[in-house]
């Protein structure tokens, strides 16, 4: 249920680490409600861009406007907390913290770390609303609620990557970034993923999601934007870019026989 | 109890507070190998104050309040470097915190401060009460979350939208607070102060007194540093042998529980349960 609102737009993005531009020039957007892939080959700067948007780095030139606002150069907490949130490529979970605490820990994270002092330990955050219902529902939809008096690190793999997601969602964002949200996951766990990616976006949140697994992508995106070498190449439907030749010579080298 | 017992427990006390300084840090993976130069500035603090005639347990509170400030100030260049680095940089500000009592005309240089008023036993035992209350509410509320989010991994923490250097330079300035009460009782308890008390072994033993415990735990630092005040009083019958002894206790315990006494999880009381469970 793609809307008409723009939630994130970049312009000219670019960012230059000595003389190598990892990103060079991107400008893309994403509505709300929609699903946006951004594809590339290994070190074409996906990750870097990224990071661009959640504040990690400040851009060389270009802007990134979210919600009607430039962001570019705000502090990374501040723009997590204005409503954009993300996973890790590899898994950044807090080994020691529980499923339910990591809720918490992401539900009051706009609240002053003074007020913070004197709350003692919620133990109930189960009635919380989230975008898909409550807390409660959220950690069901996603396989977790068993699980949550227990410590991330001794999470299944592919419980841990939803994890990541559903911390993600606690900080009750309009914009949701995913670097490989299904890297190391099987088939089953992969669809079950773009399936809980697909509700997400009917319920008006927009995402762009890094990812390799090209039937993946089909099956959860409205759009993809392709890069290598910090380019743009092509932006476009799933299968329009499929079928780019450019594409296809970026993945594969240029004097590649595709027949 | 005798007087020695008395000295005893307070000693218990000082080092106590001074686990929990490098624990309080530690929690937010800051390892302040300097608590000795803290507790020196909340010991002169505390001294002069008491000497200009300010009543005991105000001047505790105003060393406490100035090391407190100190601790802010160093935390906030202690943020640019981490892990190793800043264990450096925290140790360097000990030693220079020892030399400069060693020059301040006011602190009494190498004579140090005589004439301090001595505090009661039974008010080192109530400040000591207070700050470990403090602490331990501390660790049991929503903040104590962030701290720990902060230990496993700062990075997420930051892009779930914590504030990530106000969290580290509070937890360097209540590393401050807490051993600029150490050395207040200190310089009460013992009515004399000189830079030479300060030394870099007393920094050291603060943080062996958590790596022994365990740094994972309200709890490791004080066991940690009641096991490491008593046992060298225990073990006088050994006379010179005493620091072997020590130092081989230290090596088999790092061997044996190489993440402290007590871990993350077990509360004292689930230990004494298990204890009680393999006797019976």
């Amino acid at each position: 249920m793609m809307s008409e609102k723009t939630l994130l737009q970049t312009r000219d993005l670019s960012i230059q680490f000595g003389g190598i531009r990892a990103v060079d020039g991107v400008e893309f957007s994403v509505h709300a409600g929609e699903v946006v892939g951004l594809i590339g080959p290994n070190g074409a700067g996906k990750t870097t861009l990224l990071n661009l948007i959640t504040g990690v780095y400040k851009p060389t030139s270009g802007t990134v406007i979210f919600d009607g606002r430039r962001i570019d150069g705000r502090v990374p907490h501040l723009i997590a907390r204005s409503g954009i949130a993300r996973t890790f490529q590899n898994i950044r979970l807090f080994r020691s913290l529980t499923v339910m605490e990591h809720v918490q820990l992401a539900l009051g994270s706009a609240t002053g770390h003074l007020k913070s002092v004197f709350q003692l330990k919620p133990t109930d955050h189960a009635r919380d609303a989230t975008v898909m219902g409550s807390v409660e529902d959220t950690l069901t939809r996603f396989g977790l609620w068993d699980q949550r008096t227990q410590v991330a690190s001794e999470l299944s793999y592919g419980l841990q990557r939803k994890l990541e997601i559903v911390r993600a969602l606690m900080l009750q964002p309009q914009l949701l970034l995913l670097d490989e949200p299904t890297a190391g996951m099987n088939e089953d766990e992969t669809m079950e993923v773009a399936d809980l990616i697909r509700l997400l976006s009917d319920l008006g949140l927009g995402v762009l999601l890094i990812e390799h697994n090209m039937p993946f992508v089909g099956k959860t995106c409205d759009r993809v934007a392709v890069i290598n070498f910090g380019k743009q190449i092509t932006t476009g439907s799933p299968e329009e870019v499929r079928r780019d030749p450019r594409v296809l010579e970026a993945y594969l080298g240029d004097d590649h026989d595709y027949s | 109890m005798s007087i020695y017992q008395v000295g005893l427990l307070v000693q218990v006390c000082i080092n106590i507070l001074l686990g929990m300084s490098v624990y309080v840090a530690l929690s937010t993976r800051q390892l302040n190998l300097g608590a000795a130069g803290f507790m020196a500035v909340g010991a002169y603090t505390a001294a002069l104050a008491s000497l200009a005639g300010i009543p005991i347990s105000a001047s505790l509170f105003l060393g406490m309040l100035a090391t407190m400030v100190v601790g802010l100030l160093i935390g906030l260049p202690a943020l640019r470097v981490s892990g190793i680095y800043l264990a450096m940089a925290t140790f360097a500000f000990g030693l220079v915190v020892e030399s400069i009592f060693l020059v301040l005309p006011f602190a009494g240089q190498a004579r140090g401060l005589a004439g301090i008023p001595p505090v009661e036993p039974i008010v080192v035992f109530a400040w000591t009460a207070i700050a470990l209350g403090g602490v331990f509410l501390l660790t049991r509320s929503q903040f104590w979350l962030r701290v720990r989010s902060i230990h496993d991994d700062e990075f997420a923490a930051s892009m779930s939208g914590l504030n990530v250097t106000t969290v580290k330079i509070s937890m360097f300035g209540l590393s401050g607070a807490l051993a600029g009460l150490a050395g207040g009782v200190y310089a009460h308890w013992f009515v004399y102060v000189e830079p030479s008390a300060f030394s870099v072994e007393v920094s050291i033993f603060a943080a062996l007194y958590v790596i022994f415990g365990g740094s994972r735990s309200f709890w490791g630092p004080v066991v940690g540093a009641t096991i490491l005040t008593l046992l060298p009083e225990y073990a006088r019958g050994l006379d010179a042998w005493r620091p072997a002894f020590i130092g081989v206790v230290l090596l088999v315990m790092l061997i044996l529980r190489p993440s402290g006494l007590i871990g993350r999880g077990t509360s004292l009381r689930s230990l004494l349960a298990r204890r009680v469970r393999r006797s019976s």
